[in-house]
């Protein structure tokens, strides 16, 4: 049997994409001269850079070659000492969007905090929330801190292609709101295994169907 | 030698003595009436909700939710499930209403799992839920056993 389509690229995978983006600039090459030199098409780079498809080692190694370092260093994004991740805007912006409504807060009160810990991290979050174009540049700490606030596991905005941290999370944003319109000040729950993202769900709606308070 | 375990299932007795206490449980009470005297002893109001669809649930057995500005709480167990298993469920949700108002005089503000099921837990969140556990235990013994079954059980 078959391995199905390559999927949209992974955490790591897009780790490596701006590690290419950071090797890049320190190296002074302009995008143009990386792909003239890395033998790539215009377009077959922007579908990875652009997170529409992952790199194959080929192309990790065909690009190290063109950026001057081992293909092991590119692919290891962990050695760098800051990660910036370029990261599609529109979906990145609605979740920070949804997390904000979740703390039942505005932009300004997440921005005053980013701002209280680091005035670059909360104009970078504001120009997360402003763009208009298909990707930007951020720096992860950005996201990891966002998430922090918002009391959500970092991979719900770091690794956003997880589609169970994504519907667990969900589930739990969604039992939050319920929480919250219900007036509830707290949630205990007995389990015998891990709570699934469809009970936290059974628990919003049971929350919501309840009769009004007398 | 003393090891942690040890340590921690010591301050868990504590605290599940504490609780079990605060409600002036005795033997021979039925279920209603032990959430009476929760309530009594907590000056708060409690429904006991019997939950008809609960195909969602997956392991879930229980919930309480509160609401601290009315002083109410609602305890959600399956309809579907023995009236014994049902209300041990709750009897866990009791046990963290009287620890909480004991220890802290505020709940938690978010929910855990069985200990034994969720790696994460925090040791706050581990010994809360085992001091649950230990008060529905308790609770238990209370209304399904005689002092002669209890006897040569123990």
């Amino acid at each position: 049997m078959g391995r199905g389509a390559v999927g949209p690229p992974s955490r790591y995978s897009r780790r490596v994409v701006a590690n290419v983006d950071r090797l890049r600039r320190a190296k002074g090459l302009t995008v143009g001269e990386l792909i003239s030199r890395a033998g790539m098409t215009k377009s077959y780079y922007q579908s990875r850079a652009g997170f529409s498809l992952p790199y194959n080692t080929n192309d990790i190694e065909a690009l190290a070659a063109a950026l001057g370092v081992s293909p092991e260093e590119l692919a290891n994004p962990e050695s760098a000492p800051r990660v910036e991740m370029r990261v599609p805007s529109a979906p990145l912006a609605a979740r920070v969007r949804r997390l904000i409504d979740s703390q039942a807060a505005r932009e300004s009160d997440l921005l005053a905090h980013l701002d209280a810990v680091d005035p670059a991290v909360a104009e970078s979050a504001r120009a997360l929330l402003a763009a208009d174009t298909n990707t930007v540049v951020l720096d992860e700490e950005v996201l990891r801190l966002i998430t922090q606030w918002a009391d959500v596991p970092t991979e719900y905005l770091t690794d956003y292609t997880d589609d169970a941290v994504t519907d667990r999370t969900d589930a739990e944003l969604e039992l939050r709101d319920a929480m919250r319109e219900a007036g509830a000040s707290s949630i205990q729950f007995r389990a015998l295994g891990e709570m699934s993202p469809d009970a936290l769900r059974a628990i919003a709606h049971s929350l919501r169907g309840r009769p009004p308070a007398t | 030698m003393v090891t942690e375990a040890d340590e921690v299932l010591v301050r868990v007795r504590e605290r599940a003595d504490r609780a079990f206490a605060r409600a002036d449980l005795t033997p021979g009470m039925t279920f209603d009436q032990v959430v009476h005297a929760v309530e009594r002893a907590l000056k708060i109001r409690l429904r006991v909700v019997r939950e008809a669809d609960t195909s969602g649930w997956g392991t879930l057995t229980g919930f309480l939710t509160f609401f601290a500005d009315r002083r109410e709480g609602s305890i959600h167990v399956r309809a579907a499930d023995a009236a014994i298993y049902s209300q041990f469920a709750a009897s866990h949700e009791l046990g963290h209403l009287l620890d909480d108002a004991h220890c802290s005089g505020a709940l938690h503000e978010r929910s855990s799992v069985s200990p034994h099921d969720n790696p994460q837990l925090s040791t706050p969140e581990y010994e809360a839920e085992l001091v649950a556990e230990h008060v529905a235990h308790r609770i238990a013994r209370l209304l399904y056993t005689s002092p002669r079954v209890a006897e040569s059980s123990w």
